[in-house]
């Protein structure tokens, strides 16, 4: 199910909980895309601290779960960001973070991959 | 993230996260796409989907693993092609057109030096064949430049 209204969660705290290192990502194949795991989880880590409401594109609620996707730049190329707050951890819970493979409807605009 | 620490999975919403070791576990690192991760190495991993998750100190702990047999690898794929060049071109001729102090194939032969992804490069492309790859360097580097 899609929202479209503004992100559930709230940017300033997904960009607090970044600065910490509150960060649990995914381990998809599309961090092969980086040299290191580190590496993957620090530009993770940077595009989150670097999120503005532009990249936005749409809420959407999962089975227990709600989470914004946003649509960023990394390196010049379109990437898809799904994330979620984890309240009792706490911390930021990157559900997907890879290249675009279609085009992206944000508020900044549409993100071509 | 500590070994009692268990979380609910975000991916499939159903399984619980937990440090799990195991085999059959790749990743990329650095210049090779796939090198095993070392089996006693735990990753959070959920009981249902089987997703994995990374944090900071798995990441850590994951690339400190992954460059040790980054390491090896490079070892092991630079004495595969030093053999193979040395079967048609000399060893000290291999170090001179590479640019590589004398004996310097040696150590890294006994395991005395880690050679760079650069170095291992070089040599696998020389190794193709070794004869014509050799003379082109000689060659490369006897070429008079000229500037403009």
């Amino acid at each position: 199910m899609i929202m479209k209204s503004g992100p559930h969660w709230s940017m300033q705290r997904i960009k607090d909980l970044a600065k910490e290192g509150r960060l649990f990502i995914q381990r998809t194949r599309a961090l092969d895309f980086f040299a290191t795991l580190s590496e993957a989880l620090q530009t993770a880590r940077t595009t989150l601290l670097d999120l503005e409401i532009s990249n936005f594109a749409h809420t959407v609620k999962m089975t227990y779960d709600v989470a914004d996707v946003y649509g960023v730049v990394v390196e010049g190329e379109g990437w898809y960001l799904k994330l979620t707050i984890d309240e009792q951890e706490p911390e930021v819970v990157v559900i997907s973070f890879h290249p675009l493979e279609r085009p992206l409807k944000t508020r900044g605009g549409i993100l071509k991959p | 993230m500590s070994k009692t620490k268990v979380r609910r999975c975000a991916e499939c919403g159903i399984g619980n996260v937990r440090p799990l070791k195991g085999e059959g576990r790749f990743a990329r690192y650095k210049t090779m796409h796939r090198l095993e991760i070392p089996e006693n190495l735990s990753i959070p991993t959920c009981d249902n989907c089987g997703a994995e998750w990374l944090d900071d100190k798995t990441a850590r702990e994951l690339d400190e693993a992954l460059d040790l047999a980054y390491r090896a690898e490079l070892r092991s794929r630079a004495v595969e092609s030093i053999e193979a060049i040395t079967k048609y071109v000399s060893q000290r001729k291999l170090e001179s057109v590479l640019g590589l102090s004398q004996g310097y194939l040696s150590k890294l032969r006994s395991g005395d030096r880690d050679p760079s992804a650069e170095l291992v490069s070089q040599l696998a492309l020389i190794s193709r064949d070794p004869k014509k790859r050799v003379r082109e360097l000689v060659r490369y580097w006897e070429e008079e430049r000229t500037t403009t």
